[in-house]
């Protein structure tokens, strides 16, 4: 069962050796349909790991495998070198943030918090300290006796991570958490789980089909796709060292031109050659560039042009979308750039070293 | 192992109803024990030949009029309660679903009442007030010096059917009414829908799965109906149930009881089909 | 919704010919006169007799003997039921249709059915096959409130329960439980008024002393009418009312 103290673990992040969770080559089928295919990840200990993907690409029955409410075909799940599948639900020292919460509504926040405790038959004394503690994390002081039904969604959020965290968890998951809050209180949140994550070194395990989100908050991204991690790295390796077409476009905009390897060079469809920096071992690849990494110059001698067919300002840039024979290239500008004209021709030239050659 | 939990109601049900419905078609084939009861084992289609026929003074097997007609006026009866209390509870369940919504649930209330008041109290309230002297022939007096005399007679027992039902055809109406979406309403008012339009196009259609489970709600019990016709018709105007009810009592025939109890489910389970098949 | 003109005319007719004759009953429970439809003045003299009239009593109390033995019988059978498999899925489904058999079935044939069956197997015919039958037609009106909140309880809450170390038994007492117990009560209420509302089930079953007061009140209508049925009839009624209505706040909470 969990027993580091809550607040005073983050010294607990060990460098090499075992790793806190092991997931070795899960596969599980739901009516022939593989939700999960041959998934293997480390998550450390103190880390901030996000599962990334869109719907239906298995992130969430991974978190449930691990929680205990899936139980997989095959593989295995590790925990501190432990084997995991074997145990009930009550029986994994892990806890977790469901997507609607799932606060007890009979209970008031004090109790909700105070469930896990008292299933683990913690003497009183310890569970209201505990409890106390907890709901001061999550900063809900003054709330213990109100029921769920009177607060805000914000607000329940915190009394979901008060109750998980209570406990003491060796890694706490978290199912798309901040997917029912609206965009401000959901940007406060992310701050809140970032700050929380920080204060307490707990390994955070977490669901999101958003990519800013994961970005922005994780240590180490996993992105996935159809019951298969495609790539496992830092949030820049994710976004910068795409390892494929799919991560390039699901993880930040990306512009998308197909490619042939021709030597050094890569031909694109309308015959011109690009220099890239490669991450593919055959010869075909597709070239992948960020908006943010082009600009836009005159049109003649440039193997990548067209002409304007919209411009987007959103304060903090414009992005101007581009026609050619390539299809529609998006570039983004920074403030203060000159706004291209619609109808105006004009050429795309990515910036020294942005240009990917990536599997398709 | 959760599942285990199903069986104490499963075999309640089974024990207690289907089992002794079974049983109650194996009776009807057996032959009738004059003093009441059967005897076991000898077999007889006399019952299931008693549902329609008679013999005559020579013998002969004749159509029995009397009971194709009981047969026929519980069928016409059920039907009419089913006319009439669709034709109270449609336009009184558009205009409950027109309220705001804290006085739907009050009036939701209201009309639930009378459901969960006993079969026999509301045949007796009408006694009072259709007797010899009763309250309509007290509030009639001036015109009818006589009275009308309405107890015992086909309109005594329509207005206790009625009485009794309307609920039943009201509730499964509202409740399919007040979940039409009423966006469905503006929009069809919106593409120029008239009141008749809307009623016959937008909203009749989809309050339809209420409107059939009123109906199987209401002819199905009006078919088997046995109290009311027992206390407003006075014996005169009998129903299958009052005849079923007959067999057992004073008649002492088992098997001819069982017979027409099985006609009676079967011809209730042929309507609630036609109702879920639609 | 829609708005047609004469709708509140027939809304309002109907409502007073449901509350009407209810109405009278009540009413004349408190007539002065010893006739039955006479009005004489106010008195709670019929009261007085009806609660004297031993064989009465004896009914009133068959029926909430035959009510509660039914409720006890059918809430726990009917809970169980509701809990055995998952909202979705085809045994919940079946289950659903088994449970409510009851319902398609005309009471007469229910009745005469349970007659045959009880004399013929050679189990004795009284209060204790009335309240066996009752339990039965009680079931699906058990069974539907607590099915109604299983339904609408978020099922990531059990989850929960067990993520938060609980066994199945503490998730059921501790979660379960107290969020469906409204629905259980609710159904309960309403198993006690279907069981006091019945009486072709138990005109069929009554055996010797165990006459149950609608029973007894359909003989004293068809033998002669006095005053003091009106007092029982409102008894029947305002126990009826008050359970579901109480049954109403339940289920809305």
């Amino acid at each position: 069962m969990p027993d580091r103290s809550l607040a005073g673990a983050a010294c607990a992040r060990h460098d090499g050796g075992m790793p806190l969770l092991d997931v070795q080559a899960l596969v599980k089928t739901y009516a022939g349909l593989r939700a999960l295919d041959g998934v293997s990840v480390g998550v450390e200990q103190g880390q901030f790991f996000a599962l990334l993907g869109p719907s239906g690409c298995g992130k969430t029955t991974l978190l449930r495998t691990i929680a205990g409410f899936v139980q997989p075909d095959s593989g295995t799940v590790l925990l501190e070198g432990a084997p995991l599948l074997h145990l009930p639900p009550e029986r994994r020292p892990v806890n977790t943030v469901f997507q609607s919460y799932a606060l007890f509504p009979h209970l008031t926040v004090a109790e909700n918090v105070a469930f896990g405790l008292e299933s683990l038959r913690l003497p009183r004394a310890e569970v209201a300290a505990r409890v106390a503690e907890a709901v001061r994390l999550v900063r809900l002081e003054g709330m213990e006796t109100r029921r769920p039904a009177a607060l805000s969604g914000g607000q329940q959020q915190r009394v979901a991570l008060a109750r998980a965290l209570a406990p003491r968890p060796k890694a706490l998951l978290l199912d798309e958490p901040l997917s029912a809050l609206d965009l401000v209180l959901r940007r406060e949140m992310q701050l809140e789980l970032k700050r929380l994550q920080r204060e307490l070194g707990t390994a955070f395990i977490f669901v999101t089909h958003d990519q800013t989100e994961a970005l922005g908050l994780a240590d180490r991204i996993a992105v996935m796709r159809a019951g298969r991690i495609e790539q496992l790295g830092s949030p820049e390796e994710v976004y910068e060292r795409p390892v494929n077409a799919y991560v390039a476009g699901f993880v930040g905009e990306a512009n998308l031109v197909p490619a042939t390897r021709v030597g050094a060079l890569w031909r694109v469809a309308t015959g011109a050659c690009l220099a890239a920096e490669v991450g593919v071992p055959g010869p075909e690849a597709v070239l992948v560039l960020r908006p943010e990494r082009a600009s836009l110059a005159d049109p003649r001698d440039q193997p990548l042009h067209g002409a304007v067919t919209l411009t987007e300002y959103d304060g903090a840039g414009t992005t101007v979308h581009v026609a050619g024979p390539l299809g529609t290239l998006r570039v983004r500008l920074p403030p203060g750039a000159a706004r291209p004209v619609v109808g105006e021709a004009v050429g795309i030239v990515p910036d020294p070293g942005a240009l990917r050659a990536v599997n398709a | 192992m959760r599942a285990l939990l199903a069986a104490p109601a499963l075999l309640a049900a089974v024990l207690l109803l289907v089992l002794p419905l079974v049983l109650m078609g194996y009776v009807s084939t057996l032959e009738r024990n004059p003093n009441g009861g059967v005897v076991w084992a000898v077999h007889s289609a006399q019952a299931w030949i008693s549902v329609l026929w008679d013999l005559d003074f020579d013998g002969k097997r004749i159509l029995n009029t009397d009971s194709l007609r009981i047969f026929g006026r519980s069928l016409l009866v059920a039907a009419l309660t089913t006319v009439i209390t669709f034709v109270i509870a449609l336009p009184t369940a558009l205009w409950m679903v027109g309220q705001p919504p804290r006085r739907r649930m009050a009036l939701l209330f209201l009309v639930t009442v009378p459901f969960w008041t006993n079969v026999l109290v509301r045949a007796y309230a009408w006694v009072l007030l259709l007797r010899a002297g009763g309250l309509v022939d007290q509030a009639v007096a001036p015109l009818v010096p006589g009275g009308l005399g309405l107890l015992y007679t086909p309109t005594a027992i329509a207005l206790g059917m009625t009485y009794a039902f309307l609920p039943l055809m009201l509730l499964p109406i509202y409740l399919s009414l007040e979940a039409i979406d009423p966006r469905l309403i503006e929009a069809a008012a919106d593409l120029y829908a008239g009141r008749r339009r809307m009623l016959l196009r937008v909203v009749l259609p989809l309050a339809r799965p209420g409107i059939v489970a009123g109906m199987a709600l209401v002819f199905v019990p009006a078919l088997g109906s046995f109290v009311t016709p027992e206390l407003l018709g006075g014996g005169k105007a009998l129903l299958i149930g009052n005849l079923i009810q007959g067999q057992f009592g004073a008649l002492r025939n088992w098997p001819l009881g069982a017979a027409m109890a099985i006609v009676l489910l079967l011809l209730a389970l042929a309507v609630l089909r036609a109702g879920v098949r639609r | 919704m829609i708005r047609v003109p004469g709708l509140g005319v027939v809304a309002a007719a109907a409502l007073l010919f449901l509350y009407v004759p209810i109405a009278v009953v009540v009413a004349l429970s408190f007539n002065a006169s010893s006739m039955v439809t006479l009005w004489g003045g106010f008195s709670v003299h019929w009261w007085g007799e009806a609660a004297r009239d031993a064989p009465m009593r004896a009914a009133l109390g068959n029926s909430l003997v035959a009510a509660l033995a039914a409720t006890s019988i059918a809430t726990p059978l009917a809970t169980a039921a509701a809990l055995a498999f998952p909202p979705q899925g085809r045994a919940q489904g079946a289950t659903r249709a088994i449970v409510a058999l009851p319902l398609l079935v005309p009471e007469i044939v229910l009745a005469v059915a349970l007659l045959l069956g009880f004399v013929l197997v050679g189990i004795p015919l009284g209060l204790p096959a009335i309240a066996a039958a009752h339990a039965v037609i009680a079931l699906p009106f058990a069974y539907l409130p607590v099915r109604t909140r299983l339904d609408a309880l978020d099922p990531a809450l059990g989850e929960a329960a067990r993520d938060l170390y609980a066994s199945p038994w503490r998730s059921f007492r501790r979660i379960t439980l107290p969020l469906i117990a409204p629905g259980v009560a609710s159904g309960a209420m309403l198993a006690f008024v279907v069981s006091l509302g019945d009486f072709t089930i138990a005109f069929f079953l009554s055996g010797p002393g165990s006459t149950t007061l609608p029973v007894y009140v359909f003989g004293l209508v068809r033998t002669g009418l006095t005053p003091a049925v009106n007092a029982v009839s409102t008894t029947l009624l305002l126990l009826s009312v008050g359970l579901v209505a109480a049954s109403r706040l339940l289920s809305n909470r």
